[in-house]
């Protein structure tokens, strides 16, 4: 009890006293994980609109594909995004393996099926024929497209906290892919694993309880939109 | 156009030849030819599965049409986007469901013009008097979401003629209202209709909103328009038990 007693104080400690480390960690993870999370946002609801309004062959596939990837492993990520950036690897001549730019391509690549699972959700449950009802008052496909974000805005809410949850509290791809370098790809899930794996048990329930607040900040103020939204 | 000729001599506003529309192997929609003029009123009529809802969105191009071509005022619309988009414009469809935004009843009726790009003061003073027409001006700033079923067709009909439109595709506009509510809505409907001059193409199972409503009637059975003539031609020589009142399966 006394080790969880200190690593609260520790943590409060550390947030009151701005500990120039513990912030610079926490900035890189909301950097990381915030702009890993817009990727996902562009391309899951793009995907997530084009399946849920188009037909073709092979459609059921592609959405139990998307399906099982809201639940992709991050180690398996982290695997293939190393493959793929390691030296010899496809991509290896980009050397951006043990980089944040590495871990915001392995933190989007989670994200995304989660955005674009819930947006293809979203827009399934809207009125069958809005859509068309869109297109009726003449707008261009943009136009529409938009529209149905707005009017699915409540579920991409939810998007947005599931996939920005999904990666900021991820630690496998973010270790494999970053490095848990100091002061350059160290985030608050890495960290977290480097101090308790040296039994420095106090600054990783610090480290800890930062990151719950960090998403309890994030998901509070995106609830209130939401809710508020629901209300309306 | 051509204002002072008599209204038989007028071209058609709308022309279909040659439609064919097939879903996995079945067609559904097969009609030679298909006209309406400008300013008449015609209703489709047929039984569920007859292609009334079907013929009016490839009518409307929201569709995809795969044999067959369309003309809006002689001119073919043809696939590429700004062909179609420029012919959307022109037309305005309202569906069984009201299929409103989650924005206020004023937005709503707004939503047409905010998307042509209107400017706001053009918008106010159009969505106003769309507002005062269908006497639900009282509701203007109220949610969608907290409308009656009548008060939301109310509005889905105002943002249908607020963007003036030329032609006005109607899919069973009165389903799913009480007596009363249909009969007031019906009312306003034709007073709009006429007021503006709209063309008019309405999908409807019920032959006494046909009636009321239309210049001509078309009934429609399996995919294929069987017989198209004025109400009174249908009501006295019906070429078909589609149409024949006695029949047990006649739309009623």
């Amino acid at each position: 009890m006394d080790m969880i007693f200190e690593g609260i104080k520790q943590a409060f400690f550390l947030l009151f006293t701005l500990d120039p480390e513990v912030m610079g960690i926490t900035w890189l993870s909301l950097n990381i994980s915030g702009v890993a999370t817009v990727i996902s946002l562009f391309i899951g609801i793009s995907i997530g609109m084009t399946v849920a309004l188009s037909r073709f062959p092979g459609r059921k596939f592609v959405v139990s594909l998307i399906n099982t990837g809201m639940g992709l492993p991050p180690v398996v990520v982290g695997l293939f995004v190393t493959i793929f950036l390691w030296r010899n690897g496809p991509l290896g001549f980009l050397e951006i393996l043990y980089t944040p730019t590495a871990m915001i391509i392995a933190q989007s690549i989670i994200a995304t099926p989660i955005v674009t699972g819930i947006t293809l959700s979203a827009i399934q449950h809207l009125p069958a024929n809005l859509h068309l009802q869109i297109l009726s008052l003449g707008a261009t496909r943009l136009q529409m497209v938009w529209i149905l974000i707005k009017e699915s805005k409540l579920p991409l809410l939810t998007a947005v906290m599931a996939g920005f949850g999904g990666v900021i509290s991820e630690v496998g791809a973010s270790i494999m892919v970053g490095g848990n370098i100091k002061g350059y790809s160290r985030v608050l899930t890495t960290a977290t694993v480097m101090e308790t794996s040296r039994g420095n048990f106090d600054i990783a329930i610090a480290l800890g309880i930062i990151l719950l607040l960090l998403c309890l900040c994030v998901n509070v103020i995106l609830t209130h939109i939401q809710q508020g939204e629901r209300l309306r | 156009m051509n204002k002072k000729q008599p209204p038989e001599v007028l071209p058609p506003i709308l022309e279909a030849n040659n439609i064919l529309i097939k879903r996995g192997g079945v067609t559904v929609l097969d009609i030679p030819h298909f006209s309406i003029k400008q300013g008449k009123h015609l209703s489709l009529i047929g039984p569920n599965g007859a292609g009334k809802s079907t013929l009016l969105l490839t009518l409307a191009n929201l569709l995809k049409l795969q044999q067959g071509e369309i003309y809006f005022k002689g001119n073919k619309i043809d696939l590429s986007p700004s062909t179609a988009i420029a012919y959307r414009r022109s037309l305005s469809m309202v569906f069984q469901e009201p299929l409103l935004f989650d924005a206020t009843v004023f937005d709503n009726v707004a939503s047409g013009l905010k998307i042509r790009g209107i400017p706001a003061s053009e918008i106010r003073h159009t969505v106003n008097s769309l507002l005062e027409r269908f006497g639900i001006s009282h509701l203007k700033d109220r949610s969608a979401r907290k409308l009656s079923v009548g008060e939301a067709k109310r509005t889905s009909l105002a943002r249908a003629f607020a963007i003036k439109p030329e032609i006005l595709f109607l899919d069973e506009p009165f389903s799913s209202l009480d007596l009363p509510t249909r009969e007031l809505l019906m009312e306003d409907i034709e007073r709009n209709l006429k007021e503006m001059g709209t063309t008019a193409i309405m999908a409807t199972h019920d032959q006494m909103e046909a009636l009321r409503l239309s210049d001509y009637i078309a009934v429609m059975n399996q995919g294929e328009i069987i017989q198209q003539a004025i109400p009174e031609e249908i009501i006295n020589n019906p070429e078909s038990f589609q149409t024949n009142a006695n029949h047990p399966t006649s739309v009623n």
